[in-house]
């Protein structure tokens, strides 16, 4: 009995093996062919063609950042092992020696002379110490070895990577002279390789270039960001978040180049473009492309059109000079803003060298002044004060208060600027001398509240989304005591605002009332010039005026410049209207310098804030040139 | 009891298959992953082989005499697993004592040989049911603790182990038939009260590939297959399987290195390792055949059944037979336990071969 179960045993055994042998033969031998063919497309590699980042343009179509080919020299990676590993045994002292047969009788020739000599050849081409080219291959090859070592003591088994397949760059920016030199001598470099990269430039160098921003490579944290299939994953488990424009590229590279300042940052996913795909078939012992099978080549990116007039930023620039602040140019009409000058600024061109030197300037460079410095406005916002003591009916245009040079409130005296006193003065002359006497005691009439309720209706201390990144909101507190109401009328104390919301404000009373946004966008065009975007702004809300105060406020900021504090400046002829500011510090001898205004004054077709920081002198003195030289060569 | 004994008796046939079977793990763990994990193989087979011949020296008796203590300790560190084991990709299987890691499952499975057919010898009575329920206890109980750490296929093992074990003991048909009805009945309750999500997801896409997506746990089964398929009839030669090089396939040269051999070697030569298995398994069962004492006839019989399984399950896995279990190939997969516990199995089976005589006398007798 016991011999017949072991039959049955084994016949079961081999039963079972048989399947499997028949199952074995149908999937080998029936459809090997078919499963052989699946095996051999997962040989295709795909392959990432660069695109070109957007143009930036000014208003009237001049460049303000653009992308360039520029020509770079790629030798195959194992071209570069070889010389590496000669150099590192040091037999060669000098290439053209070793290829002296007196002197390399002992190496084996086919090592060590056909594989260094492309140095040789190379460095005579490019015209640099052939030192240069060596020290550049070792240092290439040793970053692949290390990346390569991390990789392998990850995955315990030897692995080939990528890096060590694909040409590697050695000279950047090869101008073309020598490119051409190189296209004739090609035939006798094998594995080396002109390749064109984009570039960017910056052909206005330090020209508003807070505003343009510039581009890098992408950090660890954007990195982080971006990991875009870890993004899909999540975005289908929580999708409330909302998902910032600057990552909403569908592929990029790993050192793709991304904004990371101004426009080039705000619009990069427009500006990026969309890259191509090359599909190539790999060989399996070399990893090298035998044959292109498809191509889908990129997709420039969109084109980014700017409010800013290059000529008058210039203007703006200049006349602002070597001295601390900003100007802003704008037009009120419809809140284009014309001119956003910013010192001190860098070279977008250089920044990569001057990085380090810039980030310890204790200057702060990188500072955009208009959007991120915080000031307080000083006599600038004095103007709120007159509006709102006059649309709440607190005083008319006939209520006159004395000034003797101080006032006295509680147990402290506040001062004006004029130690003598201006006398028994209305609203206008006390705009007109920028009376701190007259505006106290407005201020005490119209307390603190309804102080803040106009201020804000203003929109200060308030971001105005200009469309720049890392705009700064400033503050205005809320008024506690008689003494902070009496600091905050006449814009001291711990008010703080942006030069952009000065701006605004000046251009809704240029406007009359009219609210205006400013912006800084103009429009948005894909590669072909069809328009995208077009960001125009219509005005359509005004806060509430009567145009009887208006006329005083308008009037008054006028003879604030025939005869009052910014009499001086020479701006009447300009017609312009405006009003100085002068902020002390907590230092002595160092006031901020105010002067805003808009031109001319009948009819404004620009408004303007020029304030200089941490200065000597006073508003109208030192602000007030900057904008008679722009408001000069603007021509009104 | 440390009774030497002459190599008359060694089975060199045998001998030389597993020897062919070393060597190819070697040259296929290389291929398959890298120098570094073939030269670890060779330890391991230093290893095995090692342990091979010390238990040779010693009588397959005075280790069945004390199997039950060793199944005890053996169930309680399946215990202990649970409780304080190493987790490795989301199992529970190691044990660490020291710098070693143990697994006990791997234990178990010649543990419950020996005491098993242990206990068929001992029972003068198998002709009724009742004396069936002991060793079914004997088997559930460690494979349901194994079944938790999870760990089916080695769970999986212990079932055709015991069903032969038993069949060859002389239990009538009947019974067995009982049993495996009753087996079927409980599936659904398995199913959905045993069985994790993953191992749920991998049934079915082994029994309705189309359903699952191909990068989920498809891809596994799929990938394969494609390797092995584009192996074709003469393969594409050691070390350059466009699959296996290029790391398509996971885990290949552990379960899946029959994949890479299939498609290195090709269909031919499988076709010769598979017979190889074949004849191996054939003088093992030949040996229980013609060993006079029934209580090595049973260890012999749960061993084989225990390669025989090891060898189909494994293979009818790679090339899409089968779901996917974690599962070795006898002698030839890379990893320490599974060639360790495969020369403790096979040095039994010399050992039942080398020490064949009668049962003249009680056990005692020969201590």
């Amino acid at each position: 009995m016991q011999k017949n179960r072991f039959k049955i045993l084994f016949g079961t055994i081999s039963v079972l093996f048989f399947v499997i042998f028949c199952k074995l033969f149908y999937i080998q031998m029936i459809q090997g062919g078919k499963y052989s063919g699946i095996s051999n497309k997962k040989r295709i590699r795909t392959v990432d063609i660069d695109t070109l980042r957007g143009t930036i343009y000014d208003r009237n179509g001049s460049v303000l950042a653009v992308d360039k080919h520029s020509f770079e020299l790629t030798v195959m990676y194992e071209k570069l092992f070889d010389t590496h590993s000669c150099f590192k045994q040091n037999i060669l002292p000098r290439v053209s020696e070793v290829k002296n047969p007196a002197l390399n009788r002992g190496l084996c020739k086919e090592c060590h002379i056909d594989k260094a000599t492309w140095v040789e050849k190379v460095a005579g081409l490019l015209d640099i110490p052939y030192i240069d080219v060596f020290n550049k291959a070792t240092e290439i090859v040793k970053n692949v070895e290390n990346i390569k070592h991390a990789v392998e003591k990850r995955n315990e088994r030897k692995i080939r990577i990528k890096e060590e397949t694909v040409p590697h760059s050695i000279a950047s920016n090869v101008p073309w002279e020598k490119v051409a030199k190189f296209e004739v001598e090609m035939l006798n470099l094998p594995g080396i390789q002109i390749e064109t990269n984009p570039v960017r430039l910056y052909p206005q160098g330090d020209m508003s270039s807070h505003i343009i921003g510039y581009v890098g490579k992408m950090g660890e944290k954007e990195m982080q960001n971006y990991n875009f299939k870890k993004k899909w994953f999540d975005s289908l488990k929580n999708s409330d978040e909302s998902e910032s424009e600057f990552f909403t590229q569908k592929a990029v590279s790993m050192d793709a180049l991304i904004g990371k300042n101004g426009i080039e940052k705000i619009y990069n996913s427009r500006l990026m473009g969309i890259p191509g795909e090359r599909f190539e078939e790999v060989t399996l012992d070399t990893m090298r492309a035998d044959k292109l099978i498809l191509e889908r080549p990129s997709i420039p990116g969109n084109n980014i059109f700017l409010t800013i007039d290059t000529r008058i930023q210039g203007i703006a620039e200049k006349a602002l000079g070597k001295r601390k602040g900003s100007v802003i140019v704008m037009d009120p009409r419809n809140g284009e803003i014309i001119a956003m000058a910013s010192f001190p600024r860098y070279n977008l061109n250089t920044l990569n060298r001057d990085f380090a030197a810039l980030s310890k300037n204790r200057l702060k460079p990188f500072l955009n002044r208009p959007i991120q410095s915080v000031l307080p406005p000083g006599s600038t916002f004095k103007i709120i004060t007159a509006i709102a003591a006059l649309e709440e009916n607190k005083i008319d245009e006939n209520t006159h208060f004395p000034c003797y040079g101080s006032l006295k409130v509680g147990n402290i005296r506040f001062r004006c600027n004029i130690g003598n006193g201006h006398g028994l003065l209305n609203i206008e002359e006390a705009m007109q001398y920028s009376c701190n006497v007259f505006f106290f005691q407005t201020a005490i009439i119209l307390g603190g509240t309804l102080l803040k309720k106009w201020a804000e209706n203003f929109g200060l201390g308030d971001t105005t989304d200009v469309g720049l990144i890392y705009e700064k909101k400033g503050n205005f507190p809320e008024s506690r005591s008689i003494s902070q109401t009496i600091n905050l009328s006449i814009g001291q104390g711990a008010m703080l605002v942006t030069p952009i919301q000065i701006a605004r404000m000046i251009a809704t009373i240029a406007n009359g009332g009219w609210y205006t946004k400013p912006h800084i966008l103009q429009k948005i065009s894909d590669y072909k010039g069809n328009i995208l975007v077009n960001n125009k702004y219509e005005l359509t809300e005004k806060i509430n005026i009567s145009e009887k105060n208006m006329n005083i406020i308008k009037s008054s900021l006028r003879k604030v410049v025939t005869d009052g504090t910014a009499k001086k400046a020479d701006l009447e002829e300009l017609q312009v209207a405006g009003k100085t500011g002068t902020t002390q510090t907590a230092r002595e001898n160092e006031n901020h310098a105010w002067f805003i205004g808009y031109a001319p004054f009948e009819n404004p077709k620009y408004c303007f804030v020029v304030v200089v920081e941490h200065t000597e002198g006073h508003g109208g003195a030192v602000a007030g040139p900057i904008a008679r030289e722009i408001l000069t060569q603007i021509g009104i | 009891m440390y009774r030497l004994v002459g190599l008359r008796n060694f089975d060199w046939l045998i001998f030389l298959v597993v020897c062919l079977f070393l060597s190819t793990s070697f040259f296929f763990v290389w291929s398959a992953s890298s120098e570094s994990f073939a030269f670890k193989q060779i330890i391991w087979i230093g290893v095995g082989v090692t342990v091979f011949f010390v238990l040779l020296m010693v009588d397959y008796y005075s280790i069945g005499k004390i199997s039950y203590i060793l199944y005890l300790i053996v169930l309680f560190c399946l215990f202990l697993v649970l409780l304080f084991g190493k987790t490795v990709y989301g199992a529970q299987r190691w044990l660490m004592v020291g710098p070693i890691s143990i697994q006990p499952s791997e234990m178990m499975k010649i543990t419950l040989v020996l005491v098993l057919s242990r206990c068929f010898v001992d029972k003068k009575s198998i002709a009724g049911f009742s004396g069936i329920i002991f060793p079914l206890a004997l088997t559930l109980l460690p494979m349901t603790l194994i079944m938790k750490q999870p760990d089916l296929g080695t769970s999986l093992i212990l079932i055709p182990v015991f069903f032969s074990i038993m069949f060859i003991a002389g239990v009538k048909t009947r019974y067995m038939f009982t049993i495996i009805a009753f087996t079927l009945s409980t599936i659904p309750f398995f199913w959905y009260f045993v069985l994790h999500a993953y191992q749920k997801t991998r049934v079915v896409s082994f029994l309705w590939p189309d359903t699952v997506s191909n990068w989920g746990s498809g891809y596994h089964r799929i990938q394969s297959l494609i390797t092995i398929g584009s192996g074709g009839s003469l393969g594409s030669g050691w070390g350059k399987g466009v699959q296996s090089q290029l790391n398509f396939l996971p885990q290949g040269h552990t379960d899946f290195i029959f994949s890479v051999i299939a498609e290195e070697w090709g269909f031919y030569r499988v076709s010769v390792l598979l017979c190889l298995y074949m004849v191996f398994l054939a003088c093992c069962i030949g040996i229980a055949l013609n060993t006079r004492d029934p209580y090595g006839r049973l260890i012999v019989t749960g061993f084989t059944a225990m390669f025989a399984a090891q060898i189909l399950i494994n293979i009818a896995m790679t090339i899409g037979l089968a779901p996917i279990t974690g599962m070795p190939l006898p002698f030839i997969s890379y990893g320490g336990s599974s060639m360790i516990s495969s020369f403790i199995a096979l040095s039994f089976i010399f050992n039942v071969r080398m020490r064949n005589r009668v049962a003249l006398a009680k056990d005692g007798f020969y201590g």
